[in-house]
């Protein structure tokens, strides 16, 4: 183990950048401590203290001081110095670089055949952008959120008029022409076409597809807001007309919670005055209401997957409930048999939040009732959010989870932890969670949580007790991080892994149910 | 010489003098921020969607500072309310002055708000930032004048960050200690604080050491002036969430840094008003 260091006399970096050198750097095998900080008097004794120093530095210097292998400690130094100078604006080089392209008009003026905008700004400036974009005559996708209702209506009103499209405000999830953008998954392209008012829900859908073997023309997003009476579903409607029209789009998805009743009518009527076969999920909604002439609906999400493909193969698309095999339920059976007598509730941990919708619909449909921050019809709303209660499922994605932290989806550690506190709970029969992969996810989804599931399974089996876990991975094989490998290393630390959100659900509910048998 | 550029500034700093004729030189530069040092002052210019401040300047439209081709040491004159930063030119003769909104203190409750943001900030804010910010309050409460010199020793830049953690802590302390309101009641503590400060400064850098000098004066940034205010008048959450937020995304931890600051000393101020009541 050696120690190495480097200043940059007076270099001053923004926090964000320092904090995202000193990540990198840490990440490096070999290196057992990194420090990128200003070089105040009392950090340098801070350093100096824990072995890192001397130094022979100023305040206004800044210091990347490491402790390691010696090579790992020389990579260290030459990526800190390729991160901290590369970046560097032309007043740190004292050299005038090529300017930034810092607006939207700057990049069209630079390359005029841009037709598309992606505007992840704060809510406030958002639909300012959102705007300057239309008026250019580009697409636009809105990842941002806290966008008011009358901005997103000036602005859909306006695409509409213009025949332009706008995803979002709060579009976390799109695939357009082959490009994942924001959360999204590596999928086959093909012949099916997605609107989506819902970010995971439309993961799942074309995650599915592409396990099935078939493929993704465009997959769009709307926002969670526009099928909303105020703004009247302007965005599913123009992607709908807009896949319709698509050479490339054989069979239509569109996904969403269930719309106002006037919405929903008028995208049924579309949906029904489409040329091509349209699949479409309404979660929650009754799927034979929704079924007429070309229109199939779809009661959950993998279904909605599974009827779009058998009708891009001229097949006939197959209804009805999840099915649980006889084996799983035999598994799940005995398993539930073997429990505690205080062990009796469900614990779902999600970081989907189309996902926790999902499996309380699952759950409800076989009569058991759970409490939520994000409660479906019927049932009931958490006391403290910290604390679960009863049967407990919980979107750790809503914002009261996520203000000032990373989504659960980008740092899964508020959820592995949230999962050793029900696992801890002797009332707790089944830990059932999510883990959603693709770009802008973690990167290393189950890398905390393989450690908290096998110490607090430990801690459980000590106390008398033992917790089925069961698990979903949405995402691909061909993603960042490839499903199989994600797969193999739960079900080594024993995670039951089910083939889709809503079957994770039925499975959990089967034991739950065994659980009522057992303990009235 | 590199062309330079012509903007037009939307805002201006309350306490920034741009009658007087002075020169000075550009000190660092950042896409979103210059900072300019004139004559022992240390200003900023942010774009327009960055933060008022007291001695900011924000500018109008879609320029960053990053497109102002500025560079290190470059020369910086203020004339006539024109900003001249190397070649380019900051006009703030239409631009509007920032004045923080006055309010009227209700500190019942206090200790609540108090909790609901150290709820908020806990996990953004730099693990060591609250211990920091106890060891300050607490020597401030109860603790010599020693005790406090070696406190805030002990904070100034310490931890990560360009404003280094403990000294967004000791801005968030002083932005309680010297809001309207509870200036007065709270001048003792600010004084003792601003005294321990003063000889530990040369130990941060010069863009943490001007962060500090302004909250000394209470010039504290748009933000943290709303979260102080609705924290110290009690407004309702709702109307509160927006400073909080603004508030908690700046830097990486340097707003829950200046949180745990906040929060130690909104207890402070709670607990030595109840000192009085009893």
């Amino acid at each position: 183990m050696t120690t190495s260091s480097r200043y940059y006399p007076n270099l001053y970096k923004d926090s964000v950048s320092l904090m995202t050198v000193s990540a990198q750097i840490m990440s490096i095998d070999g290196i057992d401590t990194a420090s990128v900080v200003m070089a105040s008097a009392t950090n340098i004794d801070n350093l100096t203290e824990a072995g890192l120093g001397p130094f022979d530095v100023r305040p206004n210097d800044l210091l990347v001081a490491l402790s390691g292998t010696s090579e790992a400690c020389e990579e260290a130094l030459t990526e800190a110095d390729d991160l901290l100078t590369k970046t560097a604006s032309p007043g740190d080089t004292g050299a005038v670089a090529a300017q930034p392209i810092t607006s939207i008009q700057m990049a069209v003026a630079r390359d005029p055949s841009h037709n598309f905008v992606l505007v992840s700004v704060p809510g406030d400036y958002a639909a300012a952008e959102g705007m300057k974009a239309l008026r250019l005559g580009m697409d636009v996708m809105l990842f941002s959120d806290n966008v008011a209702a009358a901005d997103e209506l000036r602005l859909k009103t306006y695409a509409r008029d213009h025949d332009l499209m706008v995803m979002g405000p709060d579009c976390g999830t799109a695939i357009v022409n082959g490009v994942p953008l924001g959360f999204a998954n590596v999928v086959r392209r093909g012949p099916i076409g997605v609107v989506g008012a819902s970010g995971t829900g439309t993961q799942e859908v074309t995650v599915r597809v592409h396990q099935l073997g078939s493929g993704i023309s465009q997959a769009l997003g709307t926002g969670g807001h526009d099928l909303s009476e105020s703004i009247g579903g302007i965005s599913m409607l123009h992607g709908l007309a807009a896949l319709d029209e698509d050479p490339a789009t054989s069979v239509i998805i569109l996904v969403s919670k269930p719309p106002a009743a006037g919405v929903a009518a008028a995208i049924l009527d579309a949906a029904e005055a489409s040329a091509k076969p349209v699949v479409i999920i309404f979660l929650g909604a009754d799927p034979s209401a929704i079924t007429r002439n070309g229109v199939h609906g779809a009661a959950y999400l993998a279904q909605a997957a599974d009827m779009a493909v058998a009708l891009a193969k001229g097949q006939r698309p197959r209804g009805g409930d999840i099915a649980v095999s006889s084996e799983m339920r035999r598994r799940l059976t005995d398993a539930a048999r073997g429990m505690a007598p205080r062990q009796q509730f469900v614990r779902g941990i999600f970081s989907g939040g189309t996902f926790c919708f999902e499996a309380q619909l699952v759950h409800a449909a076989d009569g058991i009732t759970a409490y939520s921050n994000t409660p479906t019809a019927g049932n009931h709303t958490l006391e403290r959010i910290t604390l679960s209660q009863d049967n407990t499922i919980i979107d750790m994605g809503d914002d009261e989870f996520t203000q000032g932290r990373p989504h659960p989806m980008i740092d899964p550690s508020l959820r592995d932890a949230r999962i050793r506190q029900e696992v801890d709970d002797p009332t707790t029969a089944v830990v059932l969670f999510d883990v959603v992969l693709g770009y802008g996810s973690s990167l290393e989804p189950v890398a905390g949580l393989l450690g908290v599931i096998g110490t607090s399974r430990a801690a459980a089996k000590a106390a008398g007790r033992s917790v089925v876990f069961i698990g979903y991975v949405c995402g691909t094989d061909t993603d960042p991080q490839p499903r199989k490998d994600i797969v193999a290393a739960l079900q080594a630390a024993g995670v039951l892994v089910a083939s889709s959100n809503a079957e994770a659900a039925a499975w959990s509910a089967t034991v739950i149910t065994e659980r009522r048998k057992v303990t009235p | 010489m590199t062309p330079g550029i012509r903007v037009t500034a939307g805002t201006i700093g309350s306490i920034i003098d741009l009658r007087t004729a002075r020169t000075g030189w550009v000190h660092s530069v950042f896409t979103h921020a210059v900072n300019l040092e004139l004559g022992g002052e240390m200003w900023t210019v942010v774009a327009h969607d960055g933060h008022d401040a007291a001695l900011t300047v924000r500018l109008s439209g879609v320029v960053v500072p990053g497109d102002l081709r500025l560079r290190i040491q470059d020369p910086v004159c203020v004339r006539s309310s024109h900003v001249r930063a190397g070649a380019s030119v900051i006009d703030t003769r239409t631009a509007v002055r920032w004045l923080p909104q006055m309010y009227d203190v209700n500190l019942c409750g206090l200790g609540g708000r108090a909790f609901e943001l150290e709820a908020a900030a806990r996990h953004v804010a730099w693990e060591g930032s609250w211990t920091l910010a106890d060891a300050v309050a607490g020597a401030l409460e109860c603790g010599g004048r020693s005790d406090l010199e070696e406190a805030v020793r002990r904070a100034v830049g310490r931890g990560p960050g360009l404003t280094p953690a403990g000294d967004d802590v000791l801005a968030g302390i002083l932005a309680v200690l010297t809001a309207p309101g509870v200036a007065a009641d709270c001048e003792p503590f600010a004084a003792r604080l601003r005294a321990a400060l003063a000889p530990a400064l040369p130990a941060t850098n010069e863009i943490s050491r001007a962060l500090l000098r302004q909250a000394s004066q209470g010039h504290v940034s748009r933000p943290v002036w709303e979260l102080v205010r609705s924290v110290l008048s009690g407004r309702a959450a709702a109307a509160s969430a927006p400073a909080r937020t603004g508030v908690l995304a700046t830097g990486a931890t340097s707003g829950g840094d200046t949180c745990a600051g906040l929060v130690a000393a909104g207890r402070l101020l709670s607990r030595s008003l109840e000192g009085i009541e009893a």
